[in-house]
C-alpha cells in the first residue's frame, strides 16, 4: 500500500468520515502521521466508510514495543497495581488495548519483573471500591481482591483529572491475571474470588480474571483419564501433560471454562503447546495463555469468540 | 573545595586556543554556490532506539583551502530525541492538550568559545522560537493529559560573525548562526515528530534567507546563507514553513529592510518568499528521508498490513 506522509490528502469528507491519524482542513481528509491508509466499510448502510492511518509498532521485533497508545474510554487496560487502600486501589497502566499483534514473546518479560512502575513513565489509574465488581459491592475488601505487584485486566471507565485515570474491574473477564503468592510463587486462578499457589497450593483470594482467548480458545479438562481429541487423531504431548498434574493444580471449576478446535492443535508449535497448558512457573507464560497463546505469525486471526 | 561532582582537568590549568579577533590582511571568502542554492542537508530519522522518536541533522561543510586562521569551515550538526507521550508531571494541571517541553542544548564543544554546562539565554531564546514554530504544527487535542519531552542537543554551531575580520564587523548584522541553527532544529524536530508519530498538520521546515548588499549597489537574497561566506548582510530572516497549507509557523527576522533606489515591491515581502524558498528546499530533503522510512517500516512488520 502507498505510504501517506503528514499533510498529504488522502480523501474528502464528503465520501469519507475521518479516522484515527488523519485531520480535517477544508473539506480535505489529511494525514497526520506517517503510514499507510486503511478503509474501514460504514458501519450503517447510509453511513461512509471510514479513512483512518493505523499506528503499527515500528521497530523490529527484538527491541520492546513503542506503540503510543493513550488509554481512551471504555478500552481494556493491563495495570500492575501500586497501592492498595481500604476505599481505593492505585494502579499503573502498563498497556493498552493488548491484542497478539501487540504482544510478543520477547516484550513480555518486562511486564513481570518486579521493579516499580515509575510515575513519569506509565500512567496512574485509580481502582474504586465501588467499581471491584458488579454485584455485592457493600461486601468488598480490597485487601481480599488485590495487592501490590498483581497483574489487573481492567477497563476504563472516566479519563479522570491530571493525576488519574478510572479503572473498572467489574465483569468476568476483568480482574487479577497474574500475581504471586505470599510465598512467592506463581499462582493459579481456581475460581473468580481465588487463586491456587502452583506449587504449596494454598489458597489466596483476589477478585479473579476469568480466562478469555480472543484468538483461539484452550479447553482444560482436569481429572478426566480419556484425552479430549479423537481416539484416531495422536494426543497432543501438552494434553497429556495435563492430566499428569496433581490434584492441587486442577484448574477445572464451574465458572471456569475454556475450549481449543482440534484443528488449530496442528498449528501450534511444542513451546506454545507448554504455555497453553498453563504450567505456571512463569507467571509471564500465564500471561501469553491470557491475552495471546498463539504465535501471531502460526495461526491466523480469528474472530473473537463470545462467551 | 574540591569539586567532586565532576572529572575536572588538571588544576594547574590547560592553555586553550584563543582567537585573536581580527587578523592583518584577512582573506574573507565569497559564496560560491548561486544565491538559490542550500547546503546540502543529512538527515537520518531513527538514531536513538530507546526514545520515541530521534533523528540527526548534518550540513554540508563548506571547505576552503586556507592558511589563515579563520578560514574554519563550520558545519551544522544537531542531534534531536523525543520522549513522550507520557503522563503529565505531578504538579501540572488538568490539560487536555499535549504539553510540550523543547530542551536546546549546545554542547560546551560545539563552538568556538567553549559554553557551559548550565543553560543560558541564548538557548532558551532558539527553544522558545522552535517552540513556537512546532507548536503550529502539532495537534494537541489527540493527547490529552500528556506531555512530549523535545531535546535538542547541538553538536556543532555556526558563527555569529565572521571570525578575522574585526573591522568589518560594525557593516554586518550578527545572529546569522543562532537563525542557522533555529532553522536546523525545526527541520531535525519535525523529522523526529515523524519518527515519533505524533500527529502532525504537516512536515515543517526550516529556512534562511539573507539580504546581502552586491557591489553594484543593489541587494540580492541568499538562501541558506554561512558567516563564513557571507562578510556583509543587511538583513536575516528565519522561518517555519506548511508547504501543504503553505503556512509558515514561525517568522523571526533581524536588521534593517534597506531601501530600493528603482522602488520595487515591498523588500519584507519578498525576504520572506527567499525564506519560504529555502525551506521548500530542505522539505523536498524531508520529504525523500521520510519517504525511505516509511518503506523501511513496511518490511519490518511483523503482520502483513492487507490484514490490518
Amino acid at each position: 500500500m502507498a505510504k501517506v506522509l503528514p499533510g498529504d490528502v488522502v480523501g474528502s469528507t464528503t465520501t469519507h468520515l475521518a479516522g484515527p491519524g488523519t485531520h480535517v482542513h477544508d473539506s480535505k481528509i489529511c494525514a497526520s502521521i506517517i503510514g499507510s491508509v486503511s478503509t474501514v466499510s460504514a458501519s450503517s448502510k447510509s453511513g461512509k466508510p471510514t479513512l483512518s492511518i493505523p499506528r503499527l509498532p515500528s521497530r523490529s521485533s527484538s527491541q520492546p514495543l513503542k506503540l503510543n497508545t493513550l488509554p481512551a474510554l471504555n478500552s481494556t487496560v493491563l495495570c500492575r497495581i501500586t497501592r492498595v487502600q481500604q476505599r481505593q486501589a492505585s494502579a499503573s497502566i502498563l498497556l493498552v488495548d493488548a491484542s497478539p499483534t501487540t504482544l510478543l514473546p520477547a516484550s513480555l518479560t518486562h511486564l513481570t519483573s518486579t521493579t516499580a512502575s515509575s510515575e513519569d513513565i506509565y500512567f496512574s489509574a485509580v481502582l474504586r471500591r465501588e467499581d471491584v465488581r458488579l454485584t455485592e459491592k457493600d461486601k468488598i475488601v480490597m485487601n481480599e481482591s488485590f495487592r501490590v505487584g498483581d497483574i489487573v485486566r481492567a477497563t476504563v471507565i472516566s479519563l479522570g483529572d491530571e493525576k488519574n485515570y478510572y479503572i473498572s474491574t467489574g465483569g468476568n473477564e476483568f480482574g487479577v491475571v497474574i500475581a504471586r503468592s505470599e510465598e512467592g510463587n506463581a499462582m493459579v486462578p481456581a475460581s473468580w474470588k481465588e487463586m491456587k499457589d502452583a506449587v504449596t497450593g494454598r489458597v489466596e483470594l483476589r477478585k479473579v480474571a476469568k480466562p478469555v482467548f480472543q484468538y483461539g480458545m484452550l479447553r482444560v479438562r482436569s481429572g478426566a483419564r480419556q484425552p479430549a481429541t479423537k481416539p484416531t487423531e495422536p494426543v497432543p504431548r501438552w494434553l497429556a501433560t495435563i492430566h499428569r498434574l496433581p490434584e492441587s493444580r486442577q484448574l477445572r471449576s464451574p465458572t471456569m471454562d475454556e475450549v481449543i478446535s482440534p484443528s488449530e492443535q496442528s498449528a501450534l508449535q511444542s513451546r506454545q503447546r507448554e504455555a497453553a497448558c498453563l504450567r505456571h512457573r512463569d507467571a509471564g507464560i500465564f500471561l501469553l495463555a491470557h491475552t495471546a497463546p498463539l504465535h501471531p505469525q502460526s495461526v491466523p486471526m480469528r474472530k473473537r469468540y463470545s462467551t | 573545595m574540591a569539586d567532586r561532582r565532576r572529572i575536572n582537568g588538571p588544576a594547574s590549568g590547560t592553555a586553550i586556543p584563543i582567537f585573536t579577533p581580527s587578523i592583518a590582511g584577512a582573506h574573507t571568502l565569497q559564496r560560491t554556490r548561486k544565491p538559490n542554492q542550500l547546503r546540502k542537508i543529512y538527515l537520518q530519522p531513527g538514531v536513538v532506539p530507546t526514545a520515541s522518536g530521534s533523528a540527526y541533522l548534518e550540513l554540508e561543510s563548506l571547505y576552503h583551502p586556507s592558511s589563515f586562521l579563520n578560514a574554519v569551515p563550520s558545519s551544522l550538526k544537531l542531534s534531536c530525541v523525543i520522549h513522550g507521550p507520557k503522563p503529565l508531571p505531578r504538579n501540572a494541571n488538568f490539560s487536555s492538550n499535549l504539553q510540550l517541553t523543547i530542551n536546546i542544548k549546545f554542547a560546551p564543544f560545539a563552538t568556538r568559545q567553549r559554553r557551559g554546562y548550565i543553560r543560558d539565554v541564548t538557548e532558551r531564546d532558539i527553544g522558545t522560537h522552535v517552540g513556537t514554530a512546532l507548536c503550529g504544527v502539532i495537534i494537541p487535542d489527540r493527547w490529552p493529559k500528556s506531555a512530549i519531552d523535545i531535546i535538542i542537543t547541538i553538536l556543532e554551531a555556526e558563527d555569529d560573525v565572521q571570525w578575522g575580520s574585526g573591522t568589518q564587523q560594525q557593516n554586518t548584522v550578527g545572529g546569522l548562526g543562532n537563525m542557522n541553527v533555529v532553522s536546523g532544529c525545526i527541520t531535525v524536530a519535525s523529522a523526529a515528530l515523524m519518527d515519533a508519530k505524533i500527529d502532525c498538520l504537516d512536515l515543517v521546515t526550516g529556512g534562511v534567507a539573507a539580504v546581502v548588499p552586491k557591489d553594484d549597489g543593489k541587494f540580492v537574497h541568499h538562501l541558506d546563507p554561512s558567516v563564513i561566506e557571507e562578510p556583509f548582510l543587511n538583513s536575516l530572516c528565519v522561518v517555519g514553513y506548511m508547504p501543504a497549507r503553505d503556512e509558515m509557523t514561525l517568522v523571526w527576522t533581524r536588521g534593517n529592510i534597506p531601501s530600493y533606489s528603482d522602488g520595487q515591491m515591498c523588500r519584507f515581502d519578498s525576504l520572506l518568499d527567499s525564506a519560504v524558498n529555502a525551506a521548500k528546499g530542505a522539505h523536498v530533503v524531508l520529504r525523500q528521508v521520510a519517504t525511505e522510512l516509511a518503506q523501511a517500516e513496511s518490511t519490518r512488520l511483523i503482520i502483513d498490513e492487507s490484514k490490518t
